[in-house]
């Protein structure tokens, strides 16, 4: 798929992915795999700065295998972000579907 | 690259952010890699699937507001009027200056020397003669004039000796000063060459660097001018 596509709405995947549950970043980044192929390095980053904008909180749990994990939980300010964001790629897809068959039928 | 190197890139790179940062990038990263490779794939494959680790480290500076470039190093090292540049053109011009200056300082040192000691071997045969003239104008009679006499070659002998041992112990302590500073030199030059690396590498030693070399230097001169007013006058006087 287009890099620019992917770019676009890796965010609202993963917002989207923790509503359900918390997740630690591996679990997150092998969620976020099955809908679309992405590069395993631009989820963190993704995940550090949504942190830092107070969409998501982190907390230390233990693991029965290895060192603790940190969760990632979603705050209800990112659950605002991520319902803004849902709405806007719905519009967005919508008009761009609906651009796309009227183009055709102009055909 | 295996885990290790790419542990070692990533923390190279972040090291602008603080500790807290830096350990939970580390702590996170780590975790994942060790997760994949017990899912099955190799270290080398888990890395590999971060993509390009430029990029990727770059997007986790940028996460935290930083721009990528100002600590990757690369503009230092490749860009022709980095400041490094400037500073190692600058640090030659007054490398350049000081090696002409401390040139000129041991001749204008040498000279004056050499100017002083031809007053005093101009002045001490008059006091020769004097003497000479003493003891011959009144030659010493009886039993209180040999004693005085005798008395008077004592001293001059002690004297003599005194004289001697002094210079002896001059020498030998401008030997083991000389042997002191040339011992300093050395660790002082492997130093500098360490820090010219630092340097080199972008890292701000330009001050521990310049302080060494300046060591370097006045060492390298004070033996100099130590061997060339000490032992070129003593091999002089032998001959």
């Amino acid at each position: 798929m287009n890099a620019q596509f992917k770019k676009g709405v890796l965010e609202l995947i993963v917002l989207v992915s923790v509503t359900q549950k918390d997740m630690y970043g591996y679990e997150l980044v092998s969620e976020v795999s099955k809908v679309i192929d992405v590069n395993e390095g631009t989820i963190y980053p993704l995940l550090k700065r949504l942190t830092n904008e107070h969409y998501f909180e982190t907390y230390l749990k233990e693991s029965t295998e290895g060192p603790p994990r940190k969760y990632y939980h979603l705050t209800i300010s990112g659950k605002l972000y991520k319902d803004k964001l849902r709405a806007e790629w719905e519009e967005f897809a919508q008009k761009v579907s609906a651009f796309l068959k009227e183009s055709d039928t102009d055909e | 690259m295996n885990k290790n190197e790419f542990m070692q890139y990533l923390e190279a790179r972040i090291s602008v952010l603080n500790k807290k940062e830096r350990e939970d990038i580390i702590q996170e990263y780590s975790q994942h890699i060790d997760m994949k490779v017990r899912s099955g794939l190799t270290e080398y494959e888990a890395i590999k699937d971060f993509g390009d680790l430029r990029e990727f480290v770059d997007e986790i500076l940028e996460a935290y507001n930083i721009d990528p470039d100002y600590m990757s190093g690369d503009k230092a090292e490749y860009t022709q009027e980095s400041p490094v540049h400037k500073a190692a053109g600058g640090i030659r011009k007054i490398a350049d200056k000081l090696i002409s200056a401390l040139c000129f300082a041991p001749k204008q040192l040498k000279r004056l020397w050499l100017y002083s000691a031809e007053r005093l071997k101009s002045l001490r045969p008059k006091e020769g003669t004097q003497t000479e003239e003493n003891s011959l104008g009144k030659p010493k009679t009886g039993v209180f004039g040999r004693l005085l006499q005798c008395m008077s070659s004592l001293v001059k002998f002690i004297f003599h000796t005194a004289w001697r041992a002094v210079v002896f112990i001059f020498y030998i302590s401008v030997i083991a000063g000389l042997g002191f500073l040339f011992a300093l030199l050395v660790p002082a030059i492997v130093f500098t060459a360490f820090t010219l690396v630092f340097l080199v590498t972008g890292y701000p030693a330009a001050g521990i660097f310049m302080v060494s070399v300046g060591f370097c230097l006045c060492t390298l001169t004070f033996g100099l001018i130590v061997f060339k007013l000490v032992f070129k006058r003593e091999r002089r006087e032998g001959i």
